[in-house]
């Protein structure tokens, strides 16, 4: 549905964008909750207001030699609340980028275009005075800085700069991806427990093959859905039409069980288990399995829906998303699952971010 | 010696032995059988589990909430038997789901490999895990000494197979559905000789079909000697017990007897404190009850005195009974003299053994301290004999008896030897059963014919025509003088006639 | 204590032209209006209520007030006499983005008259980020006593796991201007750096006003005939003593919703419901869940930041309101009525680390063993204390075994405190 304001293929985001963005961004990662989403909106928005709207390009209207760089939010949101950003961390970390390959870059795109990350790359635009390009390497959140598809396609994330609340910064060079994250985690915990991450630097020649189009600007509508704040059963069957998502059952929160499954150090977050006793329909017991994002969901102990499907909670009573930092038992959720972009459900893509990689060892439900 | 059965072995006979005797079992059918066990370390594992098999979980396969949900949900996919999980996997919800699949799930304490190990050895020679399981039962049974109690380990063992101990059509203990006769249900009988017995008991059990018969009948004869023991035990206990309450009851009466200070107000005389050791209560309301046979034949021998008791104690085990004269005395107090529920469930309950055993039931009214319950006592006694005319398993309240149980008293016997020599001809026809039924009938109804004519369920023609034919019989019943003399006659000759036909020939 | 008779307890509303009272007596509820030459103000109607409820049989219970509609009013209006807060925010860097730099709240920020940044903090975890940087303290020290400000809120990152650079602090401030109303942000715990500060702002701003209430509400208690009890309605629903309040007014602010939340589901007499309450022309959703409003840490209605103190949850009206009450009553007599019902509360919101299953439990047991004995202190009977809400999540994108223990604990009325 189109309305005032949509956010088409290219456009520009302003500061009345803010808000729809922000709540689209948390629909994609519905991991953290509210703690600091007013400053980081008078973040952006004064942002927005003092240097002008951020361009949104497809990166198909990029020339295609134009550098390009992508920023997040390393860690969690928790630790970015309690300890907000002084302002300049991201545009440091890209400098520290442009002076070690002695380049400028042309335009930003999010490494995730979900939750706060989501934000940052048009805080990071907004103050290069760059355009932000509408692509991104998840389509959603993953655990880890290689689960992108510019690794998929054989880009490297470094070089790459980390720059930490403290003022705080580290530059990492590694042959192989994935070693990166392992690298980078000790250095978040010490500078406050997130960073302001700069990595992925190629071209849009490139980010055309190996970026995920068009998902910054789906965020910006699927905010607006969600800021309507209207009946759940109306707003399941928006976001239907927009995302491809759909309910896969209403349940109240019966039981949160912790450690769920055998932790291993590199995933940040540890197992955790919620279970759910559905309300009408067939009454059947759910289990959803939690990390840092949900990562399966079990009906009667049949697998339903697991990684990489995009899966969150809507609290039911609000009309709102739940964040998986604040459930309770009690509350009434609708469990809703959303498919991944397709590059997730490649035998690749599914070794990497699917449910195996999590303790899981049973067949995606769409594989079966 | 029988061979043993090598039937699979079930569920429920691998939970009662060690190593699932300690686990916490959430079984949805004990009955199901266990074919083969699986130690499943993967999910893939479980995936080709054939049907019937038990599944223990173990490393992959066992990580968390979320993998023992989707055991549960391969194992009722693919028909397992039951899932084993260590505790530390299983949490509340686990057991809630596994109750909704209704899949048996056994939570361990111990090493699944070890557990997993046994079980496979237990399944695989069913015959040896049996003869761990009768051991067992063996030393169970054997602490026994009632025969409530060696029931009791029989049900508990079998538990969906009912066990009753038998005798004379009466249950003496263990559950009465064991007598139930059910569609695929068979039953098994031991016989059980109690020492110096005259009558044979049988040990009953109601085995589904199919089901493990001879694995059920190993185990009822293995019970076999523990209950010859547990009864012969029983048996001494009862007479001296029997022995005790009748000195008791003796004393009582007599104290009810004395010669009281004020004769008008014999409620006075309070129950001894001895009456409370024996169990017995002597209170406001005491209602007592009178077991008769139908046909007193002297004192009753004291094995049926002991197969009375343990029917009518049945669940009221402090009721006294007190074998008097030719039958037995029991009352039950109360505060509330209206308060009969518990009266009428007990009777109600003892139906069976009452038809059994030839019985008839009289019952007193409710009355106050020692002294009432003799005068109830004595009206319980009044109305059994009224009851003898319904035959076994009759019960009379004395409370709407009152002056009928006159007519119990009458000596019929010596009234009939009078109809011999005063109505001969009478006695002589051949319908003289219906003529003299026909009177009665007039006489009871106060000379209205219709009446008459609609309790014997005869047409009112015919019942003239019989009153005109017993009228030339000498059967002048419309006669003032002689209507009372006749009437108890009829009476006499009636009841007599009625037990006859009922006796067995 | 009463021989029989159910007691007659008091709800008060303090709205900014007058006040509401109301008398709840076992199943009655009385409206109290009182009648002229009397006055409508916090006084006259606590009198008039008095006056009603020492009548009842059971005699007079407590008298438990909402301040919140006063204290909102008053920060809604710029020229209200409020004193000017000083802020002092201790994390390793100050901010670089004048956004970052202030409240995004205008209602917070318009009573800030002077910010200070100091090095120093700590993480979640309590690990330290930054040592504290003393010389700028001193200096700050200097500026804030020659500013005349004396009311300062401090607020530390990570102060919530080691409270040690906002004691420093506060002892510093208190050195240089002796006497001085210093509300510190481990005191309330929770989570986000902006949303602590916006707490113990208002908490520094409202701590005058709040006083002078309580002193009036207590003066009129005084006069009257028997011992009345005075108890001051949170934010959460509960209640506090007056001497709590006064050391953290801000736990005060927003009581109205959860109270009105509770008088509703009174009314029709369930313990689990949701209902619409108006509000500036529209209707807001809130509900009740076993007897207790549902409250969460979140952006109060109309404020423009999140705060740390639980307050009731309001959601806009859902397309579908058939299981909704709509109470016909006038929302100050079901904020009066949810007053009377009050229980003392506490409210627990951190995050700790475990590293196996037993020792979330130690954690869970330690939450809830503080918890309690902060509804002790807020005057909960001993032994009548439960624990209406635990939740405890693992922290997404934190390290394995970060988790967030909340613990809500209610209790019943120690009444021995009233006859003090």
């Amino acid at each position: 549905m189109t309305q005032p304001g949509y956010v088409g293929a290219s456009s520009s985001i302003t500061a009345d964008d803010v808000p729809a963005f922000y709540e689209g961004a948390k629909f994609y990662s519905p991991a953290v909750g509210d703690a600091n989403k007013s400053s980081v909106n008078s973040w952006l928005a004064g942002l927005l207001d003092r240097n002008g709207p951020v361009p949104l390009l497809k990166v198909e209207g990029v020339p295609p030699e134009t550098p390009c760089v992508s920023v997040c939010v390393l860690g969690s949101g928790s630790a970015m609340a309690d300890l907000p950003p002084a302002g300049d961390e991201f545009e440091l970390a890209v400098r520290q980028i442009e002076r070690l390959q002695r380049v400028e870059f042309g335009a930003v795109y999010p490494l995730a275009a979900a939750t706060i990350s989501a934000l940052v790359a048009v805080v990071t635009a907004a103050q290069l005075r760059v355009p932000l390009l509408d692509a991104d390497g998840m389509g959603r959140a993953f655990a880890l800085i290689h689960h992108t598809s510019m690794h998929l396609s054989g880009v490297s994330p470094t070089p790459l700069a980390a720059v930490g609340p403290t003022g705080e910064s580290v530059l990492v060079e590694v042959p192989a991806g994935p070693r990166a994250d392992r690298m980078l985690r000790a250095n978040v915990d010490t500078v406050g427990g997130w960073a302001a991450l700069a990595a992925y630097p190629t071209t849009a020649g490139v980010l055309r093959r190996a970026a995920l189009p068009g998902t910054v600007s789906r965020i910006a509508n699927v905010g607006r859905l969600l800021l309507d704040r209207t009946d759940p059963d109306l707003l399941v069957t928006r976001l239907g039409a927009i995302t491809g998502c759909r309910r896969l059952a209403r349940g109240r929160i019966a039981e949160l069980e912790h450690l769920s499954r055998p932790s291993d150090v590199t995933i940040p977050a540890h197992p955790s288990s919620l279970v759910v006793d559905e309300v009408g329909g067939l009454g059947r017991q759910l289990r959803i399995e939690l990390r840092s994002e949900i990562v399966a969901v079990f009906a009667d102990g049949a697998l339903i829906a697991g990684a990489p499907d995009l899966m969150c909670l809507l609290d039911v009573s609000r009309g709102a998303l739940a964040t998986l930092d604040s459930l309770e038992p009690g509350d009434l959720i609708d469990v809703l699952v959303t498919p991944a972009d397709a590059v997730w459900y490649s035998p690749r893509g599914i070794e990497m971010v699917g449910m195996g990689s999590h303790g899981i060892p049973l067949a995606h439900p769409r594989r079966r | 010696m029988r061979h043993p059965s090598t039937l699979p072995i079930t569920l429920g006979e691998l939970a009662r032995i060690q190593p699932l005797a300690a686990a916490e079992p959430h079984l949805a059918d004990p009955a199901r059988k266990v074919e083969q066990v699986v130690l499943a370390e993967t999910f893939e594992r479980l995936r080709r589990c054939t049907p019937h098999g038990l599944v223990v979980l173990h490393n992959e396969a066992a990580t968390g909430g979320w993998s023992l949900a989707a055991a549960l949900h391969l194992a009722w996919e693919r028909n397992l038997s039951a899932v084993v999980v260590a505790r530390s996997v299983a949490g509340d919800s686990s057991v809630a789901l596994a109750e909704r699949l209704t899949m048996s799930l056994i939570v361990i304490d111990d090493d699944p490999i070890d557990v997993a190990l046994h079980l496979a050895g237990q399944v695989s020679a069913p015959a040896a895990a049996r003869a761990l399981r009768q051991a067992r039962l063996a030393e169970q049974l054997a602490e026994q000494t009632g025969i409530r109690g060696v029931l009791g380990v029989l049900n508990r063992e079998l538990q969906q197979v009912p066990v009753a101990l038998v005798m004379g059509g009466v249950v003496l203990g263990g559950q009465s559905a064991a007598l139930t006769e059910r569609p695929h249900v068979r039953q098994i009988e031991v016989e059980v000789h109690a020492p110096g017995e005259r009558s044979t008991a049988r040990l009953v059990a109601a085995v589904p079909v199919p089901g493990p018969a001879d694995q059920v009948e190993s185990l009822l004869r293995l019970a076999r000697p523990s209950l010859q023991a547990a009864w012969a035990q029983s048996r001494l206990d009862a007479a001296a017990r029997a022995a005790h309450e009748q000195a008791a009851f003796g004393l009582l009466r007599r104290l009810a007897g004395d010669p009281a200070p004020e004769p008008a107000e014999p409620a006075g005389v309070e129950a001894p404190g001895w009456a409370g050791e024996l169990g017995w209560q002597v209170g406001e309301a005491n209602r007592a009850v009178w077991l008769a046979p139908v046909r007193p034949a002297g004192e009753p021998a004291p094995e049926i005195t002991f197969m009375i008791r343990a029917s009518w104690q049945r669940g009221h085990t402090t009721w006294p009974l007190v074998a008097e004269g030719d039958g037995w005395i029991s009352w039950h107090s109360s505060a509330d003299p209206d308060d009969v529920t518990a009266l009428r469930r007990a009777l109600a309950g003892f139906r069976d053994s009452a038809v059994a055993h030839r019985l008839v039931i009289g019952v007193g009214r409710a009355h106050d301290g020692v002294a009432g319950l003799m005068r109830s006592v004595a009206e319980a006694r009044l109305a059994a004999h009224v009851a003898r005319e319904d035959g076994p398993g009759a019960v009379q309240w004395f409370d709407q008896v009152g002056a009928n149980a006159a007519l119990a008293w009458l000596p019929t016997t010596e009234i009939a030897q009078v109809a011999d020599l005063c109505l001969e001809d009478l006695m002589a026809a051949r319908d003289r059963a219906a003529l003299v039924q026909t009177v009665l009938a007039v006489l009871d109804a106060g000379g209205s014919l219709s009446q008459a004519s609609q309790q014997l369920g005869v047409h009112r023609n015919t019942v003239l025509a019989r009153l005109s034919r017993a009228r030339q019989f000498g059967l002048t019943y419309d006669e003032p003088g002689q209507r009372l003399a006749l009437h108890v006659l009829c009476y006499a000759l009636t009841s007599l006639w009625s037990d006859v036909t009922e006796a067995p020939s | 204590m009463p021989a029989q008779g159910a007691v007659a307890q008091i709800g008060v509303t303090l709205r900014p032209h007058r006040a509401y009272a109301a008398v709840v007596t076992g199943p009655t509820v009385e409206p109290v209006e009182p009648v002229a030459p009397a006055r409508a103000d916090l006084e006259g109607v606590i009198a008039a209520a008095a006056g009603v409820a020492l009548r009842a049989p059971g005699g007079a219970g407590a008298v438990t007030v909402d301040l919140a509609p006063l204290l909102y009013d008053t920060l809604l209006r710029p020229e209200a006499e409020l004193p000017p807060v000083a802020v002092v925010r201790i994390v390793p860097r100050a901010a670089t983005d004048p956004a970052l730099a202030r409240s995004p709240a205008e209602l917070v920020e318009r009573r800030i008259a002077r910010r200070w940044t100091v090095a120093g903090g700590h993480d979640l975890l309590g690990n330290e980020l930054c040592p504290l940087d003393r010389t700028g303290l001193a200096a700050l020290c200097e500026e804030l006593s020659a500013s005349g400000i004396r009311h300062v809120a401090i607020v530390a990152a990570g102060s919530q796991a080691r409270p040690a650079h906002e004691r420093e602090v506060a002892d510093a401030v208190l050195a240089a201007v002796p006497g001085a109303h210093i509300s510190v942000a481990s005191d309330y715990g929770g989570q986000g750096l902006v949303a602590r500060e916006a707490t113990v702002v208002l908490d520094s701003a409202l701590a005058v006003l709040t006083e002078r209430l309580l002193d009036r509400c207590e003066r009129t208690l005084a006069r009257l005939p028997g011992s009345l009890e005075l108890r001051v309605a949170r934010g959460d629903g509960g209640y506090s003593t007056p001497s709590r309040i006064r050391v953290t007014p801000v736990v005060a602010f927003g009581a109205t919703e959860a109270l009105e939340l509770r008088g509703a589901a009174h009314l029709a007499g369930l313990d689990d419901c949701r209902v619409l309450l108006p509000r500036g022309g529209r209707r807001l959703a809130g509900e009740v869940r076993h007897g207790l409003a549902v409250v969460r840490p979140d952006e109060p209605d109309g404020i423009g930041t999140e705060l740390v103190v639980p307050m009731a949850v309001l959601t806009a009206e859902p397309g579908d309101t058939s299981l909704h009450l709509r109470p016909d009553q006038p929302p100050h007599l079901l904020a009066c009525i949810g007053a009377t019902l009050c229980q003392p509360a506490a409210w627990l919101d951190e995050v700790a680390f475990i590293e196996s299953a037993d020792q979330l439990e130690d954690i869970r047991r330690d939450a809830e063993e503080r918890a309690t004995a902060m509804v002790m202190a807020n005057g909960a009977a001993p032994g009548t204390t439960y624990i209406a809400e635990i939740s405890t999540v693992a922290l997404p994108y934190s390290p394995s075994g970060t988790v967030r223990v909340r613990v809500r604990v209610a209790g019943l009325p120690d009444t021995s405190l009233a006859r003090r």
